[in-house]
């Protein structure tokens, strides 16, 4: 009960909350419509596309045909999963040293770490671009995974979430033999799930959209990430007059990813509300 | 699927042949719908040629980025064994020293009786050595919608060819109401388009000597005004191409001005929706020339092996055979006279006039005018900028023009 | 995990003789389990940066050789560039519309949403956007906001309003694509919220219906808002980011057009590096963006918590 209730209130605070779900949910409508809707009707004058069956065919043939959309978004996912499980195992036993170990140099790198924050991700690209591309890296797994194996946002983040775990807990660890990295491993990274959880949405959200890097290092068509494949298929000359085919890749790329989240949502939610206790 | 047929295919090929040391190419290409050219021309060439493999990278949108992705690639030493460059980009990559002369691989072979002509090999010929094979020209024509002129009342076999005629009717089209646009100029991504309108009228982008810009001078004045009127008299509408070229597709605009290349393109996605024709371009001036667009095929490998191989392989997809794949699939002329002959292409004109008027136009067709320095893009999106501003009625066409010229100059090198 | 070979096997088993570590052997570990983090964060993050700071005064082009220090200059070209005035203007007028709206829009529909019947409804259709493509999402825009075939020139003309150009006309391309941005950020902002709503004690309210603050706004005004303080911090400090960072549908929508009216900063770093080679302008301009960003957060910060602490003392 966050604010008072009354009938009419009730109904504004629906009519306001119905409106914005229709302007959040109408792009993605459009989108599944006019995947099914034969190219020539997409922009006839009617105020919405109607689907038909050879539209749909069409379309989705088209869109799985003409470029390799599966495997766009299977390097997207390799690519993913890789920044995520390599982003965490840096930064778990580095929030760790951080929040509960003493140790010489840890105030200069927590400096480190919040200037880290405040750099925006663009700003060292074109040293890193250099380098990859003087080591002969560009168009590789290597060159959309190494930039962004360091998380100073994941450090940050378990650092706030280790800070406030119960010294004693630790203290009866070590008495019990444990070691400072299994610590970490053991009773960390189980306490710090759901902070895990929030930042793997973070990251996979970040990573399964930017464009900004791959257009930079990649140019081979097989090594082409989800957005990229997308947004190089819109210049296409199948998808770029073909609105049709283009949503329909649109569709299938989209869906994996709101399917995953819709079904970590609540553990989205509890991740942040106990990463703040 | 497709790779188990690859596995299968290189299977075959393994036990049908001796072992034999394969030379692999990498082939690099602007405008991702070319690839319906590309692939057939690849695997045709990779049939008579088993020891020869053709691999091909994500293709460029533009010619622009095409060069600015080479460039980078070169850094690291990634450059494709084969690309094919805007005539308009050939020169920066000469001078970055990323592309080198063909003049022994030429003088090795009788090209002049293989049906390429001076005249086209011009096209790739810089500071008296030759760089490349041009593989496809084009000149802009005007695409149009005929049931919409013929219910604007023109006559759809003569579309005007004075520009006064032509907007009117543009301005008639538009008027039909139903959400109808008169015409659409396309800028583009390039100075193709704006280079066009200044050769309309006779003009020229810089003079001869390359000492000072030229565009600045009574045709480039006509030039911005005439490009001014298509939006007040001749109703095209301010909005970006790709959302033009969605408004004359679905049979809602009347004239489009667009390459020749884009013929085969722009009859598949309208379909007999309407009728669909193209006609020469109206012109300014007794002296009216256009910009040839198009590209030249280029070897950018050092590789001896490799070099020789790219050579067949160029030489291929600028020969009639090639150029029988290039011309019906998208709207280009031939680079390659034999290309003409009863064999490849001789029945099809008659039977695609569409595809006819930029041959008809050849006469007037000179180079695209290529900048010097290594601001060519910048200075391109300059003129966009401005040309876009006088669409969009922000600047008056003189005020453009001027500050086009203070600006380009301010990019181009200084030499003196 | 590579991390793992590097301490001796032994020291990972639990030792039965339960043995208290003293202090330097914190250390060690504290380093060893730092060690990675710290030589990364020197490779990719501050390292780059330092260098990208150099760069800034030198004419370094991308891929030609040779670089000379310029001092300056490319700072005062910056400054007298049109070009990146407009994109600071635009950057400056998309980041106005974006933070603002989307942060309240967030707030105010987590708000409405953690006492609506339908909360796992509502939370979906506006979680959906986060979750979505970008790129392939921002196509589909394009496609509603075509200037005369789309979807909302239709509902317009039908509602007898003449037709916008939206991302064609340079007057409202701008706000097309910071429409786009909320779009994409409410739903991100309004999680948080919720996450910040569910941590507020039930007794506050209870205490604050006591007061007389028994409903509506003036117990949104009393409880939530300073009790959501730090979230909101959090949030505004995330959108101000991301609003600056606005990339991808530039890239795919507008590529800056129409006029360089949605050219912003991180497209026009990203025209000057790698499309014009022009890496010590470039990097002139991550430098400044960088300053300007870490002004503008800290300013934000301050104020925020300042905020706050007044609010949390006047209202308790």
């Amino acid at each position: 009960m966050i604010l008072g209730q009354s009938s009419s209130s009730r109904i504004v605070s629906h009519a306001v909350l119905v409106t914005g779900a229709i302007i959040m949910v109408f792009p993605f409508l459009w989108m599944i419509l006019a995947s099914l809707t034969p190219q020539s009707e997409i922009f006839d004058g009617s105020l919405l596309p109607t689907p038909t069956l050879h539209g749909a065919i069409d379309n989705y043939g088209t869109a799985l045909s003409a470029i390799p959309l599966l495997r766009f978004m299977a390097n997207g996912f390799v690519v993913c999963l890789a920044i995520l499980v390599l982003q965490i195992a840096i930064a778990i036993p580095c929030g760790y040293a951080l929040a509960k170990l003493s140790f010489p140099g840890r105030p200069i790198l927590l400096v480190g770490v919040l200037l880290g924050l405040l750099v925006p991700v663009q700003i060292p690209t074109i040293p890193i671009y250099i380098a990859l591309a003087k080591s002969g890296l560009l168009d590789s797994y290597a060159a959309l995974v190494l930039p962004w194996i360091i998380s100073v946002f994941a450090i940050f983040l378990f650092r706030q979430f280790f800070v406030t775990f119960p010294d004693e807990v630790l203290d009866a660890a070590r008495l019990d033999g444990f070691s400072e990295l299994s610590i970490a491993w053991r009773i960390m990274l189980p306490a710090a799930w759901p902070a895990v959880v929030s930042f793997s949405i973070f990251s996979i959200v970040a990573h399964w959209n930017d464009l900004y890097w791959p257009m930079v290092v990649i140019t081979n068509p097989d090594m082409m990430t989800a957005s990229l494949g997308i947004a190089y298929f819109r210049q296409a000359g199948e998808g770029a007059g073909n609105v049709g085919a283009l949503m329909a890749g649109g569709v299938l790329v989209t869906a994996p990813l709101v399917s995953f989240f819709l079904l970590m949502q609540k553990h989205f939610i509890r991740g942040l509300v106990l990463g703040r206790h | 699927m497709k790779t188990v047929a690859m596995i299968l295919a290189a299977g075959v090929a393994a036990a049908a042949m001796p072992a034999q040391a394969e030379t692999k190419l990498n082939v690099y290409y602007a405008w991702p719908e070319h690839e319906v050219i590309h692939k057939p021309i690849a695997d045709r060439f990779m049939a008579d040629h088993p020891e020869i493999k053709i691999s091909f990278r994500a293709a460029a949108p533009s010619y622009d980025e095409a060069v600015q992705t080479l460039i980078r690639q070169s850094m690291a030493g990634e450059l494709p064994d084969v690309h094919y460059v805007g005539f308009n980009v050939l020169r920066p990559l000469v001078t970055r020293g990323l592309v080198k002369p063909i003049d022994d691989l030429v003088a090795a072979d009788h090209l002049a009786d293989k049906g390429y002509t001076e005249q086209i090999l011009s096209l790739a010929r810089i500071e008296g050595h030759l760089y490349g094979l041009p593989f496809a020209m084009s000149t802009p024509v005007v695409y149009y919608n005929a049931d919409l002129v013929k219910q604007a009342g023109g006559d759809p076999d003569k579309v005007p060819t004075d520009w006064d005629s032509f907007v009117a009717l543009a301005g008639k089209v538009g008027a039909l109401g139903n959400g109808t646009s008169g015409m659409y100029y396309q800028l583009g991504s390039d100075d193709w388009a704006t280079q066009n309108l200044v050769r309309n009228f006779g003009g020229q982008m810089m003079n001869d000597k390359e000492s000072d810009i030229a565009f600045d001078g009574p045709a480039g004045q006509a030039a911005v005004k005439l490009f001014k009127r298509f939006h007040t008299d001749g109703a095209q509408p301010a909005i970006d191409s790709h959302a033009a070229r969605q408004l004359f597709t679905s049979g809602k605009l009347g004239f489009f001005f667009a390459s020749a290349g884009s013929v085969s393109g722009f009859e598949g996605e309208i379909g007999d929706r309407f009728k669909l024709r193209t006609a020469k371009q109206p012109l300014g001036a007794e002296d009216a020339t256009m910009p040839t667009g198009g590209m030249v095929a280029i070897i950018l490998t050092d590789d001896p092996a490799k070099r020789a191989a790219a050579w067949d392989y160029v030489k291929f997809t600028t020969s009639p055979e090639g150029q029988s794949i290039v011309v019906p699939n998208t709207g280009y002329m031939p680079t390659n006279t034999l290309a003409l002959d009863k064999d490849h292409l001789a029945g099809f004109y008659d039977k695609h006039p569409n595809w006819y008027t930029s041959v008809l136009q050849t006469p007037r067709a000179r180079p695209w005018f290529s900048w010097p320095g290594d601001n060519g893009v910048q200075i391109g999106e300059v003129l966009r900028d401005e040309m876009t501003a006088i669409a969009l009625g922000s600047k008056e066409p003189e005020a453009a023009l001027a500050d086009m010229v203070s600006e380009v100059r301010a990019l181009l090198p200084k030499t003196n | 995990m590579a991390l793992a070979n590097d301490i001796p096997l032994s020291s990972l088993a639990p030792n039965t003789a339960g043995r208290y570590r003293p202090a330097r052997a914190q250390a060690q570990a504290g380093i060893i389990l730092s060690v990675p983090a710290t030589l990364l964060l020197v490779a990719l993050v501050i390292g780059p940066a330092i260098l990208v700071f150099f760069l800034s005064f030198t004419n370094a082009s991308l891929g030609l050789a040779g670089i000379q220090f310029i001092g300056v200059a490319n700072y005062t070209r910056m400054l007298t560039d049109p070009g990146f005035a407009q994109s600071l203007r635009n950057t400056a007028l998309y980041v106005a519309v974006v933070v603002p709206t989307a942060i309240g829009w967030g707030l105010l529909v987590a708000v409405l949403i953690a006492r609506s019947r339908f909360a796992v409804l509502y939370r979906t259709a506006y979680f959906l956007p986060v979750a979505a493509s970008l790129v392939a999402l921002a196509t589909a825009w394009e496609a509603i906001l075509h200037p005369s075939l789309g979807f909302a020139n239709t509902l317009l003309q039908l509602l007898g309003a003449s037709p916008v150009r939206f991302l064609s006309d340079p007057a409202t391309a701008i706000y097309a694509l910071a429409a786009i941005g909320v779009w994409q950020l409410v739903g991100f902002n309004m999680i948080l919220f919720l996450a910040g709503l569910s941590t507020i004690p039930e007794e506050l309210y209870e205490a604050a219906t006591i007061d007389g603050a028994d409903r509506g706004l003036k117990r949104f005004l009393l409880v939530t808002w300073p009790m959501l303080a730090p979230v909101t911090v959090f949030v505004t400090v995330m959108t101000i980011i991301r609003a600056f960072s606005v990339f991808e549908t530039v890239a795919v929508l507008t590529q800056g057009g129409p006029m360089k009216s949605t050219s912003v900063v991180l497209y026009t770093f990203y025209e000057e590096g790698f499309r014009f080679f022009r890496v010590g302008y470039a990097s002139a301009i991550s430098v400044s963006f960088f300053v300007f960003v870490t002004f503008l957060s800290l300013v934000q910060m301050r104020v925020s918590e300042r905020r706050a602490r007044w609010k949390a003392n006047g209202g308790q």
